[in-house]
């Protein structure tokens, strides 16, 4: 007998929407047990970062498994309230002004909140007061991604502004997108990391204190981290 | 030999003084000569071309890109975008097309008039007959990227049909602006496919999704102009399948082996590249950028099939000294012996 949790994650890996959704509808969202829930999305994205990693995936698929993500997290928060965000971290996450560069972004947005991490989402094009606000307003882990060298200065101002703001150290500033690099980001002082999944698994691991990706084999992820 | 006479010998197989030596040098980085801002220069077809003829003058690199994001894939999608006085470069800010009824908004703009139009014939009255003049056409992959944003890229898994009506739909966008280049007299055309990478899509996708299109919309002009491909990043795993668009120049970036490209495609197909306009270019060590020059002036001298380049955009920060130890590295190590038939100088 088929599992839907299971089921579920397949869907996630292959990206398969149409399947995820029509699944949940039949099933009943308001049925949805939260941990078993959040371990099939958790299972899933593993499987998916995964299969990035040894170059069988590439960005359409993380995309297209992100979308099942985000479809099905709609459907089950429509029903509950938002109980995902129970970790107790609270994250900003923007592209900086001049650059549009989004795809990582969304890839990490939609897998913190599935470890229960309430993501404020600034979106692309992101100047630097709307950063410091959130800092400001709470967030303790800051997220700035940069695409381009050019838009990579951009970073700096950012992490100025915080320091004028007087909140610099008051959120951890993890930096990230392709003009990123380890010797960048130590000469400003921010924590480097290469791609999206990285970072999910930093979050995972050092901040919320979950067992590695790889080293989960069923039903761990605890809603409330 | 001018840059023109150079290029275009060197591409039909003829003896040249020395090998092509041209770093992809546009908009990005041309108004750091012209000493005004880059917002300026985008809006300004005068000034962009004043800008990118100035750089011509200061380098002498034998291509000259002539930019023209404002009047080339932007205003013919509709896309909001961005440019600011902080910002070096055009940003899209959005998408135009949501779900296949927006796909009709896809309408070919005129060229004639157009501010691509009016920067490519000023750079043409200054360069023309002296410098190879490279028009610049996104192609429909990239296009219909920009179209829909990064759902494009999801809609090759989930809604591939949709995927196709899109790159079907950008087609004829991309093959109008190829023939009014051709017809405004450019000597060749860079179609810019940069999101067509093995660092964004896997090879199957690319064969599926960017390859045709790519190689309808060569085919279209090939016989009137030269033609160069450029992807970004990794193309390595799909240069074969590059090499039958039909495409007279694969311009590389960094991470492809130029070698083996080489080896796994017809003799008759050039290559460009494959400096990392970042890390050698603008933030490697003079010495180190020196060698990699030298290292793909050896290439280009023994295949006579490599344009000296870099893998793409010069980036506005690069140190104006290291575009000019590029050029001149290139110019000694890519002599080649004898002056060459019919050479001028």
């Amino acid at each position: 007998m088929s599992d839907i949790y299971d089921d579920l994650a397949s869907d996630i890996v292959r990206g398969d929407i149409a399947a995820a959704t029509g699944r949940l509808q039949t099933h009943g969202a308001a049925r949805l047990d939260d941990g078993r829930f959040l371990d099939c999305v958790a299972r899933g994205m593993d499987e998916v970062g995964r299969r990035y990693e040894t170059g069988e995936y590439f960005i359409p698929e993380m995309l297209a498994s992100s979308r099942v993500v985000k479809a099905l997290f709609a459907a089950y928060t429509a029903v509950r309230p938002r109980p995902p965000a129970t970790s107790g971290l609270s994250a900003a996450i923007g592209t900086v002004k001049g650059d549009v560069h989004d795809i990582g972004k969304e890839i990490i947005v939609n897998s913190l909140e599935g470890l229960g991490v309430r993501v404020i989402d600034l979106g692309t094009n992101v100047d630097a007061a709307r950063f410091v606000a959130a800092v400001a307003g709470g967030a303790r882990l800051l997220m700035i991604s940069a695409f381009t060298t050019v838009t990579r200065r951009y970073v700096r101002v950012v992490l100025d502004e915080l320091a004028a703001a007087g909140l610099l150290g008051r959120a951890q500033v993890l930096v990230g997108g392709a003009a990123a690099n380890p010797e960048f980001c130590a000469a400003i002082g921010a924590g480097y990391f290469r791609d999206a999944r990285a970072v999910v698994e930093f979050v995972r691991t050092t901040l919320l204190g979950q067992a590695p990706a790889g080293a989960r084999t069923a039903s761990r992820l605890r809603p409330g981290g | 030999m001018n840059g023109r006479e150079r290029v275009a010998r060197y591409l039909e197989g003829r003896p040249v003084d020395r090998v092509p030596v041209a770093p992809v040098i546009d908009g990005y980085f041309a108004p750091r000569v012209s000493g005004r801002p880059s917002h300026e220069c985008w809006r300004s077809p005068e000034l962009m071309a004043q800008a990118l003829c100035d750089c011509a003058t200061t380098f002498g690199h034998d291509i000259v890109v002539v930019s023209d994001a404002l009047g080339a894939g932007n205003t013919m999608l509709g896309c909001p975008v961005e440019l600011d006085e902080s910002s070096h470069v055009p940003l899209y800010t959005g998408h135009c097309v949501d779900d296949p009824a927006d796909l009709g908004r896809l309408q070919p703009a005129p060229f004639a008039g157009s501010p691509g139009e009016a920067t490519l014939l000023a750079v043409k009255a200054r360069l023309g007959g002296d410098r190879f003049i490279l028009g610049v056409v996104t192609a429909p992959f990239e296009m219909a990227f920009i179209a829909r944003g990064h759902s494009f890229l999801a809609d090759l898994v989930q809604d591939r049909g949709f995927a196709q009506k899109t790159l079907a739909a950008c087609l004829p966008l991309a093959e109008a602006r190829a023939r009014a280049l051709v017809a405004a007299g450019v000597d060749g055309i860079l179609f810019k496919d940069s999101v067509a990478s093995s660092s964004m899509i896997s090879p199957r996708h690319y064969a599926e999704f960017a390859f045709p299109w790519e190689k309808r919309v060569i085919e279209a002009v090939r016989d009137e102009a030269w033609t160069v491909l450029h992807i970004c990043r990794n193309a390595g795993p799909i240069v074969e399948l590059m090499a039958q668009t039909g495409a007279h120049v694969l311009e590389l970036d960094a991470p492809c082996d130029v070698a083996r490209a080489m080896a796994s495609t017809p003799a008759g197909v050039f290559f460009k590249g494959n400096v990392d306009a970042v890390a050698e270019l603008q933030d490697g060590a003079p010495e180190d950028l020196a060698r990699r020059v030298e290292e793909i002036c050896a290439v280009a001298r023994r295949t006579r099939r490599l344009i000296v380049s870099t893998g793409d955009s010069t980036p506005y920060d690069t140190p104006l000294d290291k575009l000019h130890l590029f050029m001149s590295t290139g110019w000694r190590s890519g002599a080649l012996e004898g002056p060459g038939e019919g050479c001028a100088s």
